[in-house]
């Protein structure tokens, strides 16, 4: 569609304009918003679409602003083959003419002209096409939303390809849901064709089930009349078998008697054998019994002499026991008699040693009685006087003091004299004087001195502060002193001194004392030391008379000392002495006793042998008076050849036997019952499993089993053929959208690349050379490459989306409009996003889209079109 | 003379798997009807007894429902013994249904199963001579084998058997085939008088002597059954004989083989199939061959689908079946396609043309016929 001329009057603001836009190219039409450059498509839209008689509510909004007129629109344009001139009023005098130029001309009014327009639009003009490449002022900026199919086929037209009718695109949808019927949508199998394919293999398994069991019955069938037809078989085998047996036990009967008789000449045989081992355990005891009478005999004899010979011994070791026992007893006496001597001699000692001990401890309690009686008036003196040298030196330093706080004293106190110019009483300090003529009392005043001539005068002298305070000094000093004294009741130094010497002495005496008494107390105390004092004086003084005479008692502790160790030597070798024998007796009596015991021993088992003799003859004797050797050797003889004879009689027997083959005979007969029993045995079976089968068909045979295979057959013929028609159908499908798939995507690609070629072309202009678009299946800009760098569409800042989706626009008009063919693009005030370095390039990208088809702006900013080399301007009049 | 009512093959209890839906009942129900049938006709006509001659049952398996349903039939006609004879399908081994319960409970007075080969007298004067069957494989001929046990007597005798005859059996090894030319001999030598045979569908006359007959089935139960849906009322005695056909079955099976090019022949098929009777009752099969257009692939199928809703089935040979769907240009043209569209549809045509991919070719351009709404 090219759009030539637009007339607008009483539309809106605009009075009247009429703007001609040249076929190819860029107009670019500039008008204040209120003027209407945006009325320019609106009233297109108008004058297409509504009729003149219509007055809804958008045709309502064209009236004019001012005066009361019926807004009027007249275009021409060429679409396809067709050129026309179409005229609309509305409200007032509402009118439609339509005059058609090319290619034939017509003249319409009215709805008729309206219908006209319509269909020719209908014919030539694709309008989803004519929508998307219009971009209007204020809708979001971005890529025009062609319809896929409409840009498609244009672009398909434009690249060469032939009119696609537009059902071909309901077709493919069909075609894909046909598809989808029957596979899923990656391709796989649809779970309806796989549940049919599940129930063939269903109904094929239910088939293969029953026909196991059909084959069972007939397997069972045929083996119950097989049985049947052994049954006969094997009742003959029977009844042969029972025939042998008859026949064999008659012949085996024939055997019986020689085997009776075999039986008996063994029995008489094993009799005759018992017999003689009887008669030979007779003899062998016999002989057993004079052996033991020889050998009971020769023990005794034995043990005999062994007791003699063991007599002398025994009397030996009794003797030497006596002996020892004796000896013993001697040494332990002179054993005895020394330890006696040992106590004597100890005991000596002792007394001597007490002796001695006495005399010491007497002198110690005459020494701590002294000292105790040196430490009780030490303590008296110590007690009476307090005086030490400690205080000596305070009251020597007190003395000192008060010396020096007096002459100080007097150095500052004034000096008074009064005279007394006649005989007067007065009083001195309150103290009575009497003064006679020129008598003169003088004080040193160190506080107040006053003197009272009574009645006559008062005079008070007060000493200044000076002597005040060294008065008082004076008077601390002295009383310090005085206390000090006082505390040693002492008057002097002097006195002091002395007292502290004494007091001296009396320590020194004290600790003296103390010593003397701890040294000679050591652990014990004074009473202690008393008693044990008096028990050594007790005991020492009664020694000697309790003592025996002799020996004498030995001079000193010394002799004492030298005799005990004397009489210990004698005693202890009276021990060894004494030890010795005791042992020596003590291995007498072991070796005695044990003699003894072993005579004892011998005298009993000689004893038993004798007893153990007299036995066996006894024995041996009445053995031989109830049956004499003689007549025992006979029986035994006689006997022997009993068995001899009983024994070849039986092998005769036995012989005769072997020559009948007895053990073959029983083979064969035991065989024949064996194969007898079998046949009984396995015809029962062959009964048992007849029976069971006839039962089992019985049950079996009731079910309908072959009804049941026919309708799973039936059932399995119906669902094989049903999916096998499914199978085929979903092939077709799925051949067919391949098929038309594959074809879609090419005659796509086909017209996908001049697209793409011609956005990236204009889109170089405006972005440089490195600039490319990747399309995707809607037709729309996915991606965008520019210096290597690729970014989604939505990445892109809104200024560069804006400016791709004119570029879009404007590839898809200069690819579809060629001839007429396509539609205008509208620009109505696009690109406020861009900067104006780009609103240059993209003025250099419009203008050369604008060679290959028709591009409209509509702009009330005119700078920002500028740039658009070749596009005409055209102005709305205010 | 004698006059009785020879039948067989009744196989009750078969199943069709090309019948589908009610069609099978109504079919099992027409089994069990034509043993009423059967019985008023023996009733009607005097016949003084009915022999079944093997296969009364499809096979010793049948359900318990098969065996009442059949036995109520029979007992309807009180005054005429039914002698049944165990057949292949039904042969009295261990597991045959003459001995289940069902059948030994339930079995009316007028019915007779011919358990074993000795003669049976029927009426005074007559005799049967079974040879049942008591195994599913034979492997001897029955028919002659019971005959070999016959002693001379002054009877009639009819021998009752089952199997096919030897003369024109395709398989000549098989033992159990029953030797004709014996039976000729022992009929021209008077010891039998008339063969009752089962086992071949169609009503046939076998041999020479016109006193050798299979009954065929009563109803019939599959195609190239050629005279098949009659009884025999046979009327002898040792010099005469007179056996009469009676149609009673009421279904048919019919298989035809149509060559499909044009148009006409479709006219033809849909005429030829408008004519059929009884449609209801009526199974037919058909072999169809040639090459037809998407157009009347189209039109083939509504025709098919529209009969088969009528008839009773209507099967397509498979096995017999050569016909090939070729979109031809005014097919493809009247999609109307243009752009990849037609790219698509003219690379499918050639896919059509040959190759293994062809048969899916030409399914997937009658599938874009469809979806395309140009056939409809």
């Amino acid at each position: 569609m090219r759009l030539h001329r637009v007339r607008l009057k009483n539309y809106r603001g605009v009075v009247d304009s009429d703007v001609e836009f040249p076929v190819e190219g860029v107009t670019v039409v500039e008008g204040d918003n209120e003027v209407g450059k945006s009325c320019i498509p609106e009233a297109l839209e108008m004058i297409l679409n509504r009729l003149d008689s219509s007055s809804k509510q958008p045709l309502k909004a064209i009236r004019p602003v001012h005066h009361d007129a019926g807004p009027e629109v007249e275009v021409e344009i060429s679409s396809g083959g067709y050129r026309f001139k179409y005229f609309k009023r509305w409200y007032r005098k509402p009118e439609t003419t339509l005059e058609v130029i090319a290619p034939q001309r017509e003249q319409l009014t009215g709805r008729e002209a309206h219908e006209r327009v319509e269909a020719i639009l209908e014919e030539t003009l694709d309008q989803d096409l004519w929508k998307a490449l219009a971009i209007e002022q204020g809708a979001e900026p971005g890529l025009p939303k062609f319809g896929v199919p409409s840009l498609g086929k244009a672009l398909d037209l434009a690249a060469g390809g032939t009119q696609v009718a537009s059902s071909d695109d309901a077709l493919w949808d069909r075609i894909c849901a046909e598809r989808l019927r029957y596979w899923t949508g990656t391709g796989r199998e649809s779970q309806e064709r796989k549940s049919l394919a599940n129930r063939v293999d269903q109904a094929q398994g239910k088939i293969d089930d029953l026909d196991a069991q059909l084959r069972a019955i007939e397997d069972d069938a045929a083996e119950a009349s097989r049985l049947a037809g052994q049954e006969g078989d094997l009742a003959f085998q029977r009844d042969e078998a029972a025939e042998a047996v008859s026949t064999l036990s008659k012949q085996w009967e024939a055997t019986e008697s020689l085997r009776h008789q075999i039986e008996r000449l063994d029995s008489d045989h094993d009799i005759a054998q018992a017999q003689l081992e009887v008669i030979d355990g007779n003899m062998q005891r016999r002989r057993e019994l004079v052996d033991a009478v020889r050998d009971r005999g020769r023990e005794l004899a034995s043990l005999e002499e062994k007791v003699e010979q063991a007599a002398p011994g025994l009397a030996l070791a009794v003797q030497q026991s006596e002996e020892a026992t004796k000896a013993l007893r001697a040494a332990q006496d002179a054993l005895r008699t020394a330890q006696d001597k040992l106590r004597l001699a100890n005991d000596d000692r002792d007394y001597r040693r007490n002796q001695i001990e006495k005399d010491q401890l007497y002198e110690r309690h005459e020494r701590v009685l002294g000292a105790q009686k040196d430490l009780r008036i030490a303590e008296a003196v110590l007690d009476s006087s307090q005086v030490d040298d400690e205080l000596v030196d305070q009251i020597e330093q007190a003395g000192l003091e008060e010396t020096r706080a007096k002459i100080a004293l007097e150095a500052s106190a004034a000096s008074v004299e009064a005279t007394a110019l006649s005989d007067l009483s007065v009083l001195i300090d309150g103290q009575d004087f009497t003064m006679g003529t020129n008598a003169v009392q003088r004080a040193h005043v160190t506080k107040e001195w006053e003197l009272v001539v009574p009645d006559i005068v008062q005079v008070r002298v007060l000493a200044g502060h000076e002597s005040q305070d060294s008065a008082t000094d004076f008077e601390t000093a002295q009383q310090e002193h005085a206390r000090l004294c006082a505390l040693g009741g002492v008057g002097s130094l002097a006195e002091a001194r002395q007292k502290a010497d004494e007091r001296r002495e009396a320590e020194r005496s004290r600790d003296d004392s103390v010593k003397t008494i701890q040294e000679n107390l050591r652990d014990l105390t004074l009473e202690g030391l008393a008693q044990k004092l008096e028990g050594l004086i007790k005991r020492v003084s009664s020694y000697p008379a309790d003592r025996q005479q002799a020996p004498p008692l030995p001079e000193d502790l010394d002799e004492a000392k030298r005799v005990v160790s004397s009489v210990e030597n004698d005693a202890s070798e009276c021990q060894d002495e004494a030890d010795r024998c005791e042992s020596t007796a003590e291995t007498a009596a072991k070796a005695s006793k044990q003699a003894e015991v072993g005579a004892a021993l011998q005298a009993e088992k000689l004893k038993n042998a004798r007893d153990a003799k007299t036995q066996a003859e006894q024995k041996l004797e009445e053995e031989r008076h109830n049956q004499p050797d003689r007549d025992l050797n006979e029986a035994l003889s006689a006997k022997e050849t009993a068995v001899q004879n009983a024994a070849t009689a039986l092998q005769q027997a036995e012989s005769d036997l072997r020559a009948q083959d007895p053990d073959t005979l029983k083979a064969k007969l035991d065989n024949a019952g064996d194969v007898k029993v079998k046949a009984e045995d396995a015809l029962r079976t062959n009964q048992g499993r007849r029976r069971d089968l006839r039962v089992k068909l019985e049950a079996r045979g009731e079910s309908g089993l072959h009804s049941r295979l026919n309708d799973a057959k039936s059932e399995h013929q119906h669902l094989t053929r049903e999916y096998q028609r499914i199978e085929s159908r979903a092939q077709a499908a799925h051949l067919l959208h391949q098929t038309f798939e594959r074809h879609r995507q090419e005659a796509r690609q086909r017209y996908i690349a001049p697209f793409k070629e011609q956005i990236e072309q204009l889109g170089r202009i405006v972005f440089g050379p490195t600039f490319e678009v990747e399309l995707d299946g809607d037709l729309r800009v996915a991606q965008r490459t520019l210096d290597g760098k690729t970014l989604d569409i939505e990445q892109l800042s809104v200024g560069a989306r804006e400016q791709l989706g004119v570029i879009c626009r404007l590839a898809c008009a200069s690819i579809v409009s060629p001839e007429g063919g396509g539609a205008p693009v509208v620009i109505d005030d696009a690109l406020g996003w861009s900067d104006p370095t780009r609103l240059q390039s993209m003025g250099a990208a419009i203008a050369a889209a604008g060679r290959d088809c028709q591009v409209i702006v509509l702009t009330c900013t005119p700078g920002r079109y500028a740039h658009i080399g070749n596009a005409k301007v055209v102005r709305l009049p205010a | 003379m004698v006059k009785f009512l020879h039948t067989a093959d009744w196989q009750l209890g078969m199943t069709r798997h090309f019948l589908a839906g009610e069609a099978q009942p109504r079919f099992d129900g027409a089994r069990i009807d034509v043993i009423r049938t059967i019985g008023a006709l023996a009733e009607n006509e005097g016949c003084s007894f009915v022999v079944v001659c093997g296969d009364v049952f499809e096979s010793n398996q049948v359900s318990r429902q098969v065996i009442l349903r059949a036995f109520e039939a029979m007992s309807a006609a009180t005054q005429v013994p039914f002698y049944l004879l165990p057949g292949n399908h039904d042969p009295l081994d261990a597991s045959s249904v003459y001995k289940s319960p069902t059948f030994t409970e339930h079995k009316p007075d007028n019915v007779v199963v011919l358990e074993d080969p000795n003669p049976v007298d029927v009426v005074s004067g007559v005799e049967l001579v079974p040879a049942p069957w008591f195994t599913k494989r034979p492997l001897t001929d029955l028919v002659a084998d019971a005959c070999d046990l016959l002693e001379d007597a002054d009877a009639v005798r009819i021998v009752v058997g089952h199997g096919a005859v030897d003369t024109l059996s395709p398989d000549k090894s098989n033992p159990a085939l029953i030797s004709l030319s014996s039976l000729e001999e022992r009929i021209d030598t008077g010891q039998i008088h008339y063969v009752a045979l089962g086992d071949r569908h169609s009503t046939t006359d076998k041999g020479r002597t016109g006193r050798v007959w299979y009954s065929g089935a009563p109803e019939p139960t599959d195609y190239g059954e050629i005279n098949p849906g009659n009884v025999l009322v046979v009327e002898l005695n040792a010099e005469q004989i007179q056996v009469q056909e009676r149609p009673i079955g009421d279904w048919r099976f019919l298989s035809g083989e149509r060559e499909l090019t044009s148009d006409e022949d479709l006219d033809n098929l849909e005429e030829w199939l408008g004519s059929v009777d009884s449609k209801e009752r009526t199974i037919v099969k058909l072999a169809l061959i040639g090459q037809v257009s998407l157009a009347q692939k189209a039109r083939l199928d509504r025709l098919l689908e529209h009969h088969s809703d009528l008839l009773a089935a209507l099967e397509t040979w498979e096995r017999r079946s050569e016909l090939v769907v070729v979109p031809d240009d005014t097919d493809l043209d009247k999609l109307e396609l243009s752009g990849f569209a037609r790219e698509a549809v003219d690379e499918l045509s050639g896919l059509a043309e040959s190759g293994n991919q062809a048969e899916a070719a030409r399914d997937a351009l009658a599938l874009l016929h469809r979806l395309a709404g140009v056939d409809s």
